[in-house]
């Protein structure tokens, strides 16, 4: 039996004015195992803990009780009182009766019980109490910062210069953050990168700093002392040990992104280094992902390469690279339904990037076919039955790849649909035969005028594989009365023996029946071929009908009437010749399965409408009547042949198919898609390879980063032939695009993915830095100590409507203008409004946008902007002597030396013209802007116009900060800037040992101030390692080896992956070094296998025996 | 205010408690830093006889109603009738302070003691009375309804129709009901009215101040509607809406409320519904304030006009959606009568008109009344259409 000491304490009046102490120490005194009880005014002053040391030795007292206040104030004071006088720390509790009872209870007598039980309880637990001896952690002392911005530099170069290793993590291409883009810093008006830039070499030549700049923790693993951290070094695409910085690679990209480092003020390539001071000086390529256009393309066509190289003016080059995806450059660029345009980006800020005219234009510039280098033959042969678009783009790949492609075209002219589908205004014969000679230069054999039988007797004939691309020939009818009139034609029939020179004769009313682009097209054919009235009906509506609007629109300027919701229901005339058709009125009901509302028939409502001629184009089959009919080949129930959806192989090994033969009538894409597809197949098949292996389509990168201001720049219009001209002529209607028009036309591309991988830049680079298939990296550090300081971004512009940000291009944001003030800046340093390059006369600057606004935005004040803007205000003023700086704030701030007087300075000096109010609109007037606002002062209602805005955005921790945090295991507040362990005391660690914070990571801070809190970090970290071992609390977890079933509950439920598993004793097993003694493995244990030290099972249901009074 | 002219003041703790009780606690959250009077549509009138930036700290220094001189009270009255609740302050409010409130309950001390303008004091009566500010017979209510042959609601029915005090009465608004009867039985919903059990939603009088009548009209009608055995209401004012869907809770009154516009646009979608009949004008959409920025429709009403074929939809730049400029009519001011040069509607028709617009749809009556009146003194021949009438129009011509 222990022989236990309870030392009650006062606290002034603290404790003494709601607690009965005579009643308590009387009470206490009495209770088993108390060996001595006594009070004191302040027991944690000199002579209280002499009391306690005295009454130890004297009474031999082996386990003590202070009841006092929280032990989060005293208990370590108490414990080293004990340990002087050789008793084990671990021996002595706190009673806490001051936070949990006497400042919680009014009435005396209450709180005394309450004392009294709190006391009891206490002394239950420190009769089980063992002593502990804390366990020694070898430290590791190397330290890890994060982030390369001014912060993190004082951090790591404080460090280095003290002897330890340092390891600088910067996810940017170069160290400086922020304070890099600068222009001067209050209040001394330093210039930002004179000072900076110095320090930034510092880091990349110290001997002691290893400095991973373009990469991020991945992961980290163990605790303070001993950290494994994983950095992934992101793929660079330049080898920046060869890389010089020599800037040639520059001028060759064609690819135009915004400029993060000129806060998007400004252009800059896809192979970039971020400023010309970047440490290290080395080039980077900026690979975003696969865009939208390219991902929505079914033959995964490089769009956004050919655009860009376009709008360079490299438009044979950009042909080259259309080609290399899709053979069919001039067809696509006139017909093609164009899902890439569907999907650009740009569509959702006005018009969509004219691709297919882009395309059409490269491929027209085209003077004489390129000359290449054939590829090394193989000795395998491939037949391709049909020779439209499907067969054309097979053969074209697989002779791309070595083999011979022998096309078997039944007609005796190649094209296939293309040829007898699409008229001659839509797609010249020698626009076509471009695309065909240019797949013929690869060696691709066309035998026309040969139709084929069975297929599999091609295999028997010494062909090592087929495709079949047949097409869908066959015409749908409407199944009415009256069908078989003369002068009723079907689209494809009609459209054929036009296309192949047959002279047609229609009547003077022609009506077409049918929404598709065949519909259009044998309408403005029968136009040309004299029809004086042509009528479309279609059964739904405008928005439901499927063909080009483009086209829609081009017919109904030659003249041609569309009537919607209608359908026919019976032709009428006599003998036989057609004279009428009635038609039912129709209206749109429910949407069906494709999505469109389906159209129904309203009763009664029969019309008639008198016609001459009738083409009906309501779709086609395929045709299959050359296979046998006993054909091993599976079909659909509805007359297709049925292919692996990826592999285009049918249900005979080595037969392959795709196109309308497989689809029904499709576009043409997706018929080009197909032999794509298939070429890859019957490659891998021959090859004996895996056909299906890494098919799956890439998707579109999301994420996408938008111009500053989206400026709605109308999309370029091809010029086409006058609608007068076209009535009997087959003569394109479309005129193209001029050169000019194509190189603005491409440069509304917002470049989505980054670098195109055109490879102009390896061209151009002399030491063979460029490695495009570069690969990530994942890079294994081992570090001590871990100082984050990832920093700050401004709240987005675009949150902050009423002021016109991102509608305005001359509301810009403080790190914009910082950029205009800059002389490395887009103006070199004269400050010109974005919108016209002209040098504005009145500036409005406003403050706390986005701070101090809890209802819209955030509730904190950024601290920073008070000063900046100031500054702001006064440099404009010195760049433009005559102009007007007016800044709009609520307060101002100038908590700092020198703050105040450097806003005097703006006020006297230079008389910039400060308000009272917040502002609350800013619109645009004439060619400038009007801020509306309030002068609180005098009241007074103000719509003051200026030529510029700018706004002081609040500051944010940078994006990441959260997920960051999260890997770290470090607590962040609720805007995700990192908490710091003690407001006051502790202001540069983390709650969790071993993290030091420093920088805008923690909140919102100047210069001066990150650069000190930096140092005061760097200090905290020399301190840890000014020691060879920490020592570790003691009170960990323990196994009861007998009793753990090596369930691994606590495995998983413990945040500080503290936990190993003796495989051998099939027990798990505590690391002491990582555990904090936090207890969640207790909780969890099902068996009470897990026991926390000094707070057993035991000592817990004793205390709260005592507590309920049992 | 001065307590006395010209004299310095002492601070109230009195008034500002008394303000504080009747709902004016977001007074101390302001820092005055003025955003709310320049986006107040009197800073588009052009005046600065209302600075409404200034009343949180006259409340909380106590000095809203404090002067003992007559002349200096009466300006102050005619001050604080100017708010016409139309919360563009409240949706640009960096803190959200909820500063009709605060007019509000200075407004319920002037009607406490009777110092309120006299149209208001009629207004009031007259709903007291006979349940709708016009100062109508109870029993004619529902005869706008029984032209159309709509059915007085029965309990099992699906909808209750509340058609609001104006379209029910005014000749040229009953239109409004009419088309919403129209449309209904298009829909083929079992629908009715309650007719002479309604009484006026008491919105307008609530934030005139008037809160003892308004909380005596709002429990008639909650009981009526109980009884009627009513769960769920159809109406075509946005004041009715806010009222019954965030103000009759406190009373007691739950019911599911749906506004007109949010209806008509789920008929439509759900095919019930086909615009049809073309419409080749270019209309312009005014959005109420009570309906977008307190109640947050601002989609259906301009996907119904979008629906609408031919229709071409027109928008105010820089003043539509949260920034629509009120028509002046919210808040009593419906019933006083600004100077000219001092009326919103001026202002808001220059901007409707600016827009090149054949036809101004809205989807409130007040806004419609404020207009069409607007419009007739101006000389200008621009309908003004709700849009469940350009709505019915559309449909009804293909029946």
């Amino acid at each position: 039996m222990k022989r236990i000491g309870v030392f009650i304490c006062h606290c002034g009046r603290n404790i003494s004015t709601n607690v009965d102490i005579e009643s308590l120490v009387r009470e206490i005194a009495k209770y088993p195992g108390v060996e001595h009880c006594e009070d004191y005014t302040y027991m944690c002053s000199d002579p209280g803990q002499v009391i306690i040391k005295e009454k130890l030795k004297e009474k031999s007292l082996d386990a003590i009780v202070v009841a006092s206040c929280s032990p989060l104030l005293h208990e370590i004071t108490f414990r080293r009182a004990i340990e002087e006088v050789g008793l084990n720390p671990h021996l002595l509790e706190m009673a806490n009766i001051r936070e949990q009872c006497s400042w919680i209870h009014a009435e005396s007598e209450e709180a005394t019980k309450k004392a009294i039980e709190i006391i009891k309880a206490t002394v239950e637990k420190v009769k089980y109490n063992d002593a502990l001896e804390p366990a020694k952690i070898p430290v590791n002392r190397r330290a890890l910062v994060l982030g390369g911005g001014i912060a993190g530099i004082q951090a790591a170069l404080d460090i280095a210069n003290s002897g330890y290793e340092v390891i600088l993590v910067e996810k940017t291409p170069s160290v400086g953050g922020h304070m890099a883009q600068l222009s001067e810093t209050f209040p001394t008006l330093d210039c930002s990168q004179c000072i900076l830039t110095p320090k930034m070499v510092d880091v990349s030549h110290h001997q002691k700093i290893r400095l991973y700049t373009y990469s991020e923790v991945e992961e980290l693993a163990g605790s303070v002392g001993n950290f494994r951290v994983k950095i992934r070094k992101k793929a660079s695409y330049v080898d920046r040990k060869k890389c010089n910085g020599c800037a040639d690679c520059e001028p060759a990209c064609p690819v135009m992104m915004v400029n993060e480092f000129d806060a998007g003020l400004s252009g800059r390539k896809a192979i970039y280094r971020p400023f010309p001071q970047a440490v290290p000086n080395v080039y980077t390529i900026d690979k975003k992902g696969v865009p939208p256009c390219r991902a929505a393309c079914p033959a995964g066509v490089n769009v956004q390469g050919y655009v860009a190289l376009a709008g360079h003016g490299k438009f044979e080059e950009a042909l080259a690279l259309e080609r290399e995806d899709n053979p069919f450059a001039s067809v696509c660029g006139r017909v093609c339904t164009h899902p890439c345009e569907t999907d650009c980006k740009r569509s959702e800020y006005g018009d969509a990037v004219s691709i297919r005219a882009l395309k059409r234009f490269i491929s027209d510039y085209e003077k004489q076919l390129p000359e290449h280098e054939l590829p090394e033959p193989k000795k395998q042969k491939v037949a391709i039955v049909g020779a439209g678009p499907s067969g054309l783009s097979c053969a074209y790949f697989l002779a791309r790849r070595g083999y011979k492609a022998v096309v078997f075209e039944a007609l005796p002219v190649a094209g296939g649909m293309l040829l007898t589908g699409i008229p001659e205004f839509r797609l010249p014969r020698n626009n076509l035969q471009q695309d065909i000679e240019y797949i013929k230069s690869w060696g691709v054999d066309i035998k026309t005028g040969q139709k084929i039988g069975d297929p599999l007797g091609l295999l028997k004939d010494g062909f090592d594989a087929v495709y079949l691309s047949s097409g869908a020939h066959v015409e749908k009818k409407l199944g009415i009365g009256g069908e078989d009139s003369k002068g009723v034609f079907y689209g494809i029939d009609f459209l054929r023996r036009v296309n192949l020179g047959e002279k047609l004769e229609v009547g003077e009313r022609v009506a077409v029946v049918g929404g598709g682009n065949s519909a259009i097209d044998a309408a403005r054919t029968a136009l040309r071929l004299g029809a004086k009235e042509v009528t479309i009906i279609y059964r739904r509506s405008l928005t439901e009908m499927p063909a080009d609007r483009d086209e829609i629109e081009e017919a109904m300027k030659e003249g041609i009437k569309i009537r919607f919701l209608a359908t026919p229901v019976s032709f009428g005339g006599e003998a036989g010749t057609l004279a009428e058709m009635t038609c039912l009125q129709m209206r749109l009901g429910l949407p069906d399965e494709s999505g469109r509302r389906r159209p129904e028939p309203i009763p009664g409502s029969e019309f008639a409408i008198g016609v001459d001629t009738v083409v009906v184009t309501i779709g086609q089959a395929p045709d299959l009547s050359y296979l046998p009919p006993d054909t091993e080949i599976s079909l659909s129930t509805w007359g297709s042949i049925l292919v692996d959806d990826t592999t285009k192989q049918t249900s005979v090994p080595g037969i392959f198919a795709g196109g309308d033969a497989v689809r029904g009538p499709d576009t043409v894409i997706w018929a080009i898609a197909d032999g794509k597809e298939a070429a890859v197949s019957i490659d891998r098949y021959l090859a004996g390879e895996d056909m299906k292996l890494n098919r799956t389509k890439p998707e579109a990168m999301k994420d996408i980063v938008l111009p500053r201001v989206v400026k709605d720049n109308l999309r370029q219009v091809a010029r086409t032939m006058p609608v007068a001209e076209r009535v009997g002529c087959f003569s394109e209607v479309s005129l193209g695009l001029t050169a000019e028009q194509a190189k603005v036309e491409a440069l509304r591309c917002f470049a989505c993915g980054g670098c195109v991988e055109c490879h102009e830049c390896e061209k151009v680079c002399e030491r063979d830095a460029i490695v495009h298939g570069m690969r990530s990296e994942v890079v294994e550090e081992e570090v001590g100590a871990i100082v984050v300081a990832t920093g700050f971004e401004l709240y987005p512009l675009s949150k902050i409507r009423e002021y016109g940000a991102g509608k305005y291009e001359d509301v810009i944001d403080g790190l914009q203008f910082e950029r205009l003030l800059s002389a490395s800046g887009p103006t070199g340093g004269e400050i010109r409004r974005p919108s016209d390059n002209s040098v504005p006369k009145r500036i409005a600057f406003i403050s706390c946008v986005g701070s101090r606004e809890p209802e819209h935005h955030l509730p904190y004040c950024s601290k920073i902007c008070c000063m900046y803007n100031t500054k702001h205000a006064l440099l404009y003023k010195e760049r433009v002597p005559d102009g007007e700086a007016i800044v709009f704030s609520i307060d101002i701030r100038t908590a700092g030396k020198n703050y105040e007087e450097f806003f005097m300075r703006a006020k006297e000096d230079e008389n910039v013209l400060y308000l009272r109010g917040k502002p609350s609109r800013v619109m645009k007037e004439g060619s400038g802007l009007v801020v509306w606002t309030t002068d609180t002062l005098t009241g007074r209602p103000l719509k003051v116009k200026c030529d510029m805005v700018v706004l002081s955005m609040a500051v944010l921790p940078s994006a990441d900060a959260i997920a960051l945090a999260k890997k770290l295991r470090i607590q962040t507040n609720g805007h995700g800037f990192f908490n710091e362990a003690h407001p006051k005391l502790r202001p540069v660690e983390s709650l969790v040992p071993g993290f030091f914070l420093a920088g805008c990571a923690q909140t919102p801070k100047d210069i001066p101030e990150s650069v000190a809190q930096a140092s005061a970090a760097a200090s905290k970290v020399l301190e840890m390692f000014s020691k060879r071992e920490l020592t570790a609390e003691p009170m960990v977890v323990v196994i009861d080896e007998e009793m753990c079933s090596c369930c691994r509950l606590c495995v998983v439920t413990c945040p500080y992956e503290a936990r190993e598993i003796d495989e051998e004793k099939n027990i798990v097993r505590i690391n002491e070094a990582l555990c904090m003694g936090c207890g969640c493995c207790v909780a969890a244990c099902p068996s009470g296998a897990s026991q926390q030290k000094n707070l057993v099972e035991e000592q817990i249901s004793r205390m709260v025996e005592v507590i309920l009074g049992q | 205010m001065a307590n006395k002219k010209n004299v310095v003041v002492e601070i109230n703790p009195e008034i500002r408690e008394a303000l504080v009780e009747m709902g004016a606690i977001d007074a101390y959250k302001c820092y005055q830093c003025g955003k709310c009077a320049s986006v107040c549509p009197w800073f588009q009138v052009g005046t600065y006889e209302f600075l409404v930036f200034r009343f949180p700290l006259e409340t909380v220094l106590g000095l809203i109603a404090s002067s003992e001189d007559k002349d200096d009270l009466a300006k102050e009255v005619e001050k604080l009738y100017r708010c016409v609740g139309c919360e563009a302050c409240v949706d640009q409010c960096p803190l959200g302070v909820k500063m009709p409130q605060i007019l509000r309950s200075a407004r319920r001390i002037l009607v406490d003691f009777g110092s309120y303008p006299e149209n208001l004091k009629s207004v009031v009566q007259k709903i007291r009375n006979v349940g709708n500010p016009l100062g109508e017979l109870r029993e004619g209510r529902s005869d706008w309804a029984s032209k159309a042959a709509v059915k007085s609601f029965e309990p099992g029915m699906d909808l209750m129709y509340f058609a609001c005090c104006l379209p029910s009465y005014d000749r040229r608004l009953q239109n409004i009901a009419m088309a919403t009867a129209g449309l209904l039985e298009i829909v083929g919903v079992d629908y009715g009215i309650l007719g002479v059990k309604e009484s006026c939603c008491g919105e307008a009088i609530r934030r005139v101040g008037a809160e003892k009548v308004y909380e005596e009209t709002a429990r008639s009608n909650i009981e009526n509607f109980r009884e009627a055995g009513v769960s769920k209401v159809l109406v075509t004012s946005p004041h009715c809406y806010v009222t019954f869907k965030k103000e009759y809770p406190d009373l007691g009154g739950e019911f599911d409320v749906i506004h007109a516009m949010e209806y008509f646009w789920d008929c439509i979608e759900s095919g019930k519904l086909t615009p049809k009949s073309s419409f080749q004008k270019k209309v312009v959409y005014h959005d109420p304030c009570t309906l977008g920025r307190q109640s947050g429709i601002y989609e259906a009403p301009r996907n119904i006009l979008k629906s609408i074929p031919g229709l071409e939809l027109l928008e105010v730049e820089d003043f539509s959606r949260n920034l629509s400029l009120c028509c002046g009519a919210g808040s009593g001011a419906l019933w006083i009568d600004w100077e000219k040069g001092e009326r919103m509607a001026d202002i808001r028709i220059k901007q409707l008109l600016d827009t090149g617009a054949e036809i101004i749809a809205v989807a409130c009556p007040y806004c419609l009344q404020m207009f069409e009146e607007t419009l007739k003194a101006m000389g200008v021949d621009v309908p003004v259409m709700d849009i469940s009438e350009i709505l019915y129009d559309s449909i009804r011509e293909q029946q």
